[in-house]
């Protein structure tokens, strides 16, 4: 059922896009392509999913940051794809794996909003992969640094 | 040690310290590696020219205007490029940018590019705009590709200065394991060393150990060979060791006696009683008292000697010595002390303390006694005689009457010699109960002896002191008892005499008359009287006798009876006996030469040795013939000291005088004497003459000493004679010579001179007539 009313906003989507550039929109939107098909959310979908705060600093901001966003895990399962791995497409074509584990152990969210505003593209928006960094020393450095993207525009999973 | 302590704890903080600073360091290395990791700025600022050139290529393609590309997309580029110069002004490529003033140039003009842009992206319909973004854009493009080769330059630079750091921190980590390892080689060569002085340590307590275990084994050895009991006792008097012989004096077995064990469960506890030093003896007075201070009797006889010393940790030593050997020979001692040997009746000591016990008695219930002092008469003749076996036994058996006559609680002892002592409680009537017992002991004594064959008679004389009427002290009392007896025995054999004051009185007159004796010596008092000696076939007289007279100055004429005794006591006889004989012989010169002098010798003479020098000098001073000279004895010479005087006779005699045996019938008379020494005369004792008259059996005595006389080529004398019916008798008889009243007293020198010389002028002349010069008899006889 769900995976029916999706494929009908997909459908309906596509149509839209093939009306007006997707560039025109005023909503992003991110895509979640997986064996069993393919989703995307709008930032609206994403935030009605409900949204999980992570207060941390990046090296790419100043001072600390309160980002809102989607848990990915919880990302994945409404979008009804499992998979050990995703990779995270950015704007620029930028893309990098992330185990899915990930999702679960740091309670990784695709952050929406930064310090209560929606990013601008040219801002790091419109969706960010946010790792709560400052929680885990782990965390501050490489592969986690890396696998934060910015500008992210697609997620498939394998 | 010391040094070893403070090496091992510098060793110890140099590890710590060398830990610390390794920690540091891979800490420092951490971060190190970590910078290493965040720095991907190359990738970060490589992207910049491509992300670039896709905007570049979007605007142209729009240019173109064939509709494969939108404003929108054109946009989207542009936002992404937008947002990689602010990632390029983020903090995470800081370090790169202000490395160098021209990137900061450099991002300051792509910025300014992109601003003289953007308001164009609102206009991108218009087919003029593209190309004018495209100039804008055109000179940016190698700017960033100039900042991407700088950033790899940048990049390298900054790797290079971490693998620097690392292989600094390579090294100091180096130096530091290898400061690590000299100090563990150190750690080992002090643990070694540290090890090596335990080892040694451990070697010393080990030969303290062998030492300390010699040490017990010769402290359990003497223990073991300890001729004393020992044990030392805890403070609450457990025992913690004991030895064998402590065992076997008590009698205990190892079981009974094990450590812990209180001692009183083990040996009386009287045994170890405080105080015990000061204990009262536990016998008589008469042990000595230092036996007795820590002395205890076991019930099966052993007498032990007890000490008790505290030990400086608490508890005590205590010492059981057998001593019974030796308390059985103090008893003896201490009998033997107060006993006689020969009678075991008590001696003088013991006698002495009964005497001041009884005056204690006296003093305080009033209970009279009496001292009874006895001595044996002629004891000394006996023990001369038979031999000291006999006298001993006749002691023993005198002690034996003493006792059985004496009543149970009369203490009866013997004082030394022939001396006995008895004190008598004699209740109220203490004078007749004491003459009472005085008479029955000499009735008990003289009761003849039978010993060793040899029928002995002795008599005894006492002396009594009564208590308190004669003293109230030991010595008084004695004395007193002593002089009494003095008084019996002066009164004759076998009497008993109660003390009175008038024997002190006389005692002290004798004392007086002593010192009197020995100034009349000097002051010439004394004289020589003769008697004549009467030869019996011729009546003439051929000797005088010297007799001693003295004038006392103020009691005039004193008996020699009184004071030749008195002489013979205090040695004064010796002086006396030389003047004599010195005067004697002198007087003699003056006589006829057919006139002979005889003078006595007293016993005592002959006590000291040098009478027959003196005699020798006598005759060579006065230069009379030997011949004339005769010396009287009598036989007491012979009974005393027998050889010496025997020796001393013969070498008078070989001086050519003649020697005369004076008193001869009288008391012991032994023939043997006779035999023993070749006397030139024996004197017949005046008592024979006496009862000549009235005794028949005197006759014969007379007549077979006269005979024995002329057989053994003797000359005889007989003394006394009185009167001419006892002449007569003696003529008969046979005697040599005669001595008498009847032919003359003793007379001074001048009157026997004038004697002889009428004797010598008259041829007819003849002693024998009787009543020689009648006037002249008036002289007191001796």
């Amino acid at each position: 059922m769900i995976a029916k009313r999706v494929l009908t906003s997909v459908l309906l989507l596509a149509g839209a896009l093939i009306v007006a550039p997707a560039f025109a929109q005023d909503v992003p939107a991110v895509t979640i392509t997986s064996p069993s098909g393919s989703v995307t959310f709008d930032r609206d979908q994403l935030e009605a999913m409900g949204l999980v705060s992570i207060k941390t600093h990046t090296p790419w901001n100043e001072g600390l940051i309160d980002f809102e966003g989607v848990p990915l895990a919880t990302l994945l399962e409404k979008a009804d794809a499992t998979g050990k791995t995703v990779t995270v497409i950015a704007l620029n074509d930028y893309s990098v794996d992330i185990p899915t584990s990930d999702f679960a152990e740091f309670g990784t969210i695709l952050a929406v909003k930064r310090n209560g505003d929606y990013m601008p593209v040219d801002d790091q928006g419109p969706f960010f992969v946010i790792y709560p960094f400052d929680s885990d020393p782990v965390l501050q450095g490489q592969p986690y640094y890396g696998r934060a993207v910015w500008q992210v525009k697609q997620i498939t999973v394998q | 040690m010391r040094f070893l302590r403070i090496a091992l704890t510098v060793v110890i903080l140099g590890f710590i310290a060398s830990a610390v600073y390794i920690s540091a360091l891979v800490y420092q290395r951490q971060q190190a590696l970590e910078s290493v990791g965040l720095g991907n700025v190359t990738w970060m600022v490589a992207q910049a020219p491509s992300e670039f050139a896709r905007l570049q290529h979007r605007v142209s393609a729009l240019g173109l205007n064939d509709g494969k590309v939108t404003p929108d997309e054109v946009r989207l580029r542009f936002d992404i490029v937008v947002n990689r110069i602010k990632t390029l002004r983020s903090q995470s490529v800081e370090k790169f940018v202000q490395s160098d003033p021209r990137i900061a140039q450099i991002l300051n003009d792509v910025e300014a590019a992109l601003n003289r842009a953007r308001p164009l992206l609102d206009q991108l319909w218009d087919p003029n705009v593209p190309p004018q973004i495209i100039d804008i854009l055109e000179p940016v493009y190698p700017k960033l590709v100039r900042l991407s080769t700088d950033a790899n330059v940048w990049n390298v630079g900054r790797i290079d200065a971490d693998r620097q750091g690392l292989i600094t921190l390579q090294w100091a980590f180096t130096y530091v394991a290898l400061g690590m390892i000299a100090c563990g080689c150190a750690l080992i060569a002090l643990l070694v060393i540290h090890n090596g002085l335990l080892g040694r340590a451990y070697r010393v307590l080990e030969e303290n150990e062998r030492d300390l275990e010699t040490q017990n084994a010769r402290f359990d050895a003497a223990l073991e060979a300890m001729s004393l009991g020992l044990c030392l006792l805890d403070a609450q008097h457990r025992l913690i060791v004991s030895n064998p012989r402590f065992l076997e004096i008590f009698r205990l077995d190892h079981a009974s006696a094990a450590p812990g064990t209180s001692i009183f469960d083990l040996i009386g506890d009287e045994l170890l009683a405080d105080g015990l030093g000061d204990a009262s003896p536990t016998t008589g007075g008469s042990d000595i008292a230092l036996l007795n201070n820590r002395i205890h009797r076991l019930p099966d006889g052993t007498v032990l000697m007890v000490s008790r010393e505290p030990m400086a940790e608490g508890g005590w030593v205590c010492t059981f010595e057998d001593v019974t050997e030796r308390h059985r020979a103090q008893s003896r001692v201490v009998h033997m002390a107060h006993h006689d040997t020969l009678t075991g009746m008590p001696n003088r000591l013991l006698f002495w303390e009964n005497i001041a016990q009884a005056v204690r008695g006296l003093l305080t219930r009033n209970e009279r006694f009496a001292v009874l002092y006895l001595d044996l008469d002629r004891f000394k003749e006996v023990n001369d005689t038979l031999g000291h076996p006999i006298g001993d036994a006749l002691l023993r058996q005198v002690a034996e009457r003493l006792r059985e006559t004496a009543s149970p609680r009369d203490i009866v002892a013997r004082l030394g010699g022939d001396e006995f002592a008895l004190l008598h409680y004699g209740g109220e009537d203490s004078i007749d109960n004491s003459q009472a017992l005085a008479q029955r002991l000499i009735d008990s004594i003289e009761r003849p002896y039978s010993i060793e064959g040899n029928e002995i008679v002795i008599s005894t004389s006492v002396g009594i002191a009564l208590a308190p009427t004669d003293g109230t002290d030991t010595d008084q009392l004695m004395k007193n008892a002593d002089l009494a007896l003095y008084s019996a025995k002066a009164d004759g054999a076998g009497t008993f005499r109660f003390f009175s004051p008038q024997m002190e009185k006389a005692l002290q007159n004798r004392r007086h008359l002593e010192t009197d004796l020995r100034r009349g010596i000097k002051l010439g008092q004394f004289e020589l009287y003769y008697q004549p000696l009467v030869r019996l076939d011729t009546g003439l007289i051929v000797a005088g006798e010297a007799l001693m007279r003295w004038t006392h100055p103020d009691h005039g004429m004193i008996s020699p009876g009184e004071f030749i005794p008195l002489a013979e006591e205090t040695g004064a006889i010796e002086t006396l006996g030389e003047w004599a004989l010195q005067r004697a012989c002198l007087d003699a010169l003056g006589w006829p030469e057919d006139v002979r002098v005889s003078v006595n010798l007293s016993p005592v003479q002959f006590r000291k040795p040098g009478l027959v020098d003196i005699v020798k000098a006598v005759l060579a001073t006065s230069e009379l013939n030997p011949r004339r000279l005769e010396l009287e004895i009598t036989e007491s010479v012979l009974l005393q000291n027998n050889a010496v005087n025997l020796e001393a006779l013969h070498q008078l005699r070989a001086l050519g005088l003649t020697i005369a045996l004076d008193d001869f019938g009288t008391g012991y008379s032994s023939l043997s004497y006779l035999q023993r020494f070749p006397f030139d005369k024996l004197k017949i004792d005046q008592s024979f003459v006496r009862e000549l008259e009235s005794r028949p059996d005197s006759l014969s005595i007379v007549q077979s000493i006269a005979t024995l006389g002329r057989n053994l080529r003797m000359v005889t004398t007989a003394e006394g004679v009185e009167t001419k019916a006892q002449l007569d008798i003696i003529a008969g008889a046979n005697c040599t010579e005669a001595q008498g009243y009847y032919f003359g007293r003793p007379m001074p020198e001048a009157q026997f001179r004038v004697l002889l010389q009428r004797q010598v002028s008259d041829d007819n002349w003849t002693a024998l007539a009787g009543g020689l010069g009648g006037g002249m008899q008036s002289v007191t006889g001796p």
